[in-house]
């Protein structure tokens, strides 16, 4: 074995061994790391919430927002009761209907008010607006209607569903 | 490959020896930026460890542990209050370190090097901010950063950037924990690592002199330099503190709420891109993601484009224009922004309710602390919430004197006490007590009770004995009982759980015992019997609920509408 192969057999094996190790290092960190991308860290009910007794929603009322409070959530380590998820703006057009809006703007996800004067809904964050009845009203960059939520009155109590959908985008997609 | 080593190699030499050389050109005020930003830099440093000494990131302790600092600590709000806005000065003074340098041409060869660290340590400026805001978890930290990452979701990848920066599927605590490391641990490393090179390469180079100036002779840093240097950092210490000080402090926002509309605003660094974005219309995504791309583009690119070595800015415009530009642009948009804001007096209404929320939040926090179960529940720390939220739930709307559709007496300051005996006694159907009841106009409601004065007190002093208040007359006690016994006893009884005859059973009247019975069933034959209109509760509230409005009502006895307003408002 000549002088240069030899020095070139260590550059090699001095190389593989730092990466080697630097890689032993990286691995285990980035595999815990990354963990959080493939793991439902916080969980939302998928079944339907209870928000109250239908009487709340007084037929042919403006709409009206309630909280929508998950009984239990998880978040990571951790496990509460009665946890804000989100809101949503519920009306009942007459006595058998009941409707039901998320209040998440389908833009960038702020909460949306309801501007009593111009009777329409209003994103505070980029403007967006929507009409009475959720439609969009051409102002700001949501690029589609405000989201119906699936809602049924059993017993005389109100059952929500909470569904999160895609932001940002013109069609209505679960996340 | 070899090409670019040899390049880079070239940057990295010394230029004739600039460290001992000193300063070609003679000192001035242009270089004293450098050393004003690691002043801030190291206040940033100081302020951000003591911080880290009391921040819990968790979304439950978050903001508590944030206010308890602001609020409740010791100077904490000058500590927190230098961290927040030393970090809006930096941004500033590294905006004027940039476009000097640029003026100058002082990013030629062989400074190439140094200005591209120096672009990239403005952007992990950037960076602090955009992950240091979040970490206070109030409504406009929370809410800033959720439009940040919907816009960086939107980028193609984007998904992949937002649960990895979030930490998971949705917001919550590893959202906390992942801010707070990249803020304080990743960030500050790759800070001060980028940071040593810029300074490193510039002290080899060191200073590029006004153009025309090369050929004089260098002249020592120490001390006309460093007395420049030394004024500079005091100058704007004492700025910041005096911004500090006149703002006492930075804003803290109620805590955050996902179900709270709330008028979420960037910090004012970004408040150009904020406005640009509007202006775009429905180009706003494209406009959002791409502008950071071109502006770093171009200061990147300046030094491969502008390469003659003359670096008088006339000879330059062409490079100097788009810099200023870019930077009044850059002013043009931030104020666009905030006047838009500034004329827009539903906005102001939002946000000063906005504000009221969050002075409340913390004055809970300071007077009570902050529940476990997060900072939102701070507002059910108020005196007596359970039951008055109860109240407002189950019996306001029969009881309450503002009610349109009150069915019963009106519940509120003084009710029970002897005035308010003696009031019902004189006219039971009288408006406050039942004259909104179904039996006020027929045959079976109770009529006035006609007594001399003094009789009149004995029964209402008898009457207020049951509740075991300890301010009671016994003479006049004994003397209502006979009172009692020729005006009353035809329908009423008086004894411990002893049913009247067609009436209501008097014994233990207005005692928090006799509230949570009549609450859990006001049709009981001890109590109303079948003329009552109320519905029992006994079903719908536990015993534990019932008994906790009974103590709300026992408390409003001794009540004055002044204190049930001290108690504050439910939310």
């Amino acid at each position: 074995m000549g002088d240069s192969d030899r020095r070139g057999f260590l550059k090699v094996a001095t190389c593989a061994v730092g990466g080697g190790l630097g890689l032993a290092i990286a691995a285990p960190v980035i595999r815990l790391v990354g963990a959080p991308v493939t793991t439902t860290t916080v969980t939302t009910p998928k079944d339907p919430i209870d928000i109250g007794a239908v009487d709340r929603v007084v037929v042919g009322a403006p709409w009206a927002k309630v909280s929508v409070i998950a009984p239990v959530v998880s978040d990571a380590w951790t496990t509460a009761r009665d946890v804000v998820v989100g809101a949503a703006w519920l009306r009942r057009p007459d006595a058998q209907k009941i409707e039901a809006l998320s209040a998440v703007c389908p833009h960038l996800g702020c909460a949306v008010g309801f501007d009593a004067g111009a009777k329409s809904f209003l994103c505070p964050c980029h403007n967006s607006r929507w009409t009475e009845n959720g439609e969009l009203a051409g102002a700001g960059p949501a690029k589609r209607s405000l989201d119906p939520l699936p809602i049924e009155v059993k017993d005389g109590r109100l059952r929500l569903t909470w569904v999160a959908y895609k932001l940002d985008s013109a069609t209505r997609e679960p996340a | 490959m070899k090409r670019v080593t040899e390049w880079l190699r070239e940057r990295a030499r010394s230029v004739d020896d600039a460290k001992t050389s000193g300063l070609r050109g003679g000192p001035s005020l242009a270089y004293v930026f450098g050393w004003v930003l690691v002043m801030m830099l190291g206040v940033e440093a100081i302020t951000g460890v003591a911080l880290a000494a009391f921040y819990a990131p968790t979304t439950t302790s978050a903001w508590a542990s944030v206010a308890y600092v602001e609020d409740r600590m010791p100077l904490g709000w000058l500590v927190r209050g230098l961290h927040v806005h030393a970090a809006s000065a930096l941004v500033i003074v590294a905006g004027i370190h940039l476009v000097q340098t640029a003026i100058w041409g002082a990013y030629k060869k062989p400074r190439e090097v140094t200005w591209w660290l120096g672009v990239l340590l403005l952007l992990l400026v950037l960076g602090f901010a955009v992950t240091g805001y979040v970490l206070r978890w109030d409504q406009a930290g929370y809410w800033a950063n959720r439009v940040e990452i919907g816009i960086a979701a939107s980028a193609p990848g984007g998904s992949l950037i937002r649960s990895l920066a979030i930490g998971g599927n949705d917001y919550g605590n590893l959202t906390l924990t992942r801010f707070y490391t990249l803020h304080a641990m990743v960030l500050p490393a790759i800070f001060v690592a980028v940071g040593f090179a810029h300074v490193g390469l510039a002290r080899r180079h060191g200073t590029t002199p006004r153009w025309g100036r090369d050929g004089l002779a260098a002249t020592p840093r120490w001390p006309a330099q460093s007395i420049r240097n030394a004024i500079a950092m005091a100058v704007t210490f004492a700025a910041v503190i005096a911004y500090v000080i006149s703002q006492h402090g930075a804003d803290l926002t109620a805590p955050a709420d996902p179900s709270a509309a709330f008028d979420a605003r960037p910090l004012w660094y970004f408040r150009w891109l904020f406005e640009l974005r509007e202006l775009a219309g429905s180009a706003e995504r494209v406009v959002a993601l791409i502008t950071p791309v071109v502006v770093g583009g171009f200061l990147v690119g300046l030094p491969l484009v502008d390469r003659s070595p003359d670096r008088a800015p006339r000879t330059r415009v062409r490079f100097v224009a788009p810099v200023i530009a870019l930077f009044a642009a850059i002013g043009a948009l931030t104020a666009m922004s905030f006047a838009q804001d500034r004329n827009d007096h539903e906005l102001a209404k939002r946000e000063h309710v906005a504000k009221l929320r969050g002075d409340r939040a913390r004055a809970l926090a300071a007077e009570n602390g902050v529940p476990v179960t997060g900072a939102a529940d701070v507002f059910t720390t108020v005196p007596m919430y359970r039951p008055r939220m109860l109240f407002a739930k189950f019996c306001k709307n029969c009881h309450d004197a503002q009610s349109q559709e009150r069915k019963g007496p009106i519940i509120g300051p003084g009710h029970g006490d002897r005035a308010w005996i003696r009031g019902f006694l004189k006219g039971p159907s009288g408006d406050r007590y039942w004259g909104h009841t179904k039996l006020a106009p027929t045959e079976d409601a109770m009529k006035p009770v006609e007594l001399a004065a003094g009789d009149l007190d004995d029964l209402v002093e008898l009457l207020y004995s049951q509740n075991g208040a300890s301010d009671v007359d016994k003479a006049r006690v004994e003397r209502g009982k006979k009172v009692f016994d020729g005006a009353c006893t035809d329908c009423h009884s008086i004894g411990e759980s002893e049913a009247g005859g067609d009436a209501p059973g008097l014994g233990l009247l207005g005692s928090r015992d006799w509230y949570t019975r009549f609450i859990g069933n006001p049709k009981a034959k001890i109590h109303m019997g079948d003329k009552s209109e109320m519905p029992r509760f006994d079903n719908d509230l536990s015993i534990i609920d019932r008994d906790a409005l009974a103590g709300y009502l026992v408390w409003l006895r001794t009540a004055t509408p002044d204190d049930l307003a001290k108690l504050g408002p439910l939310d």
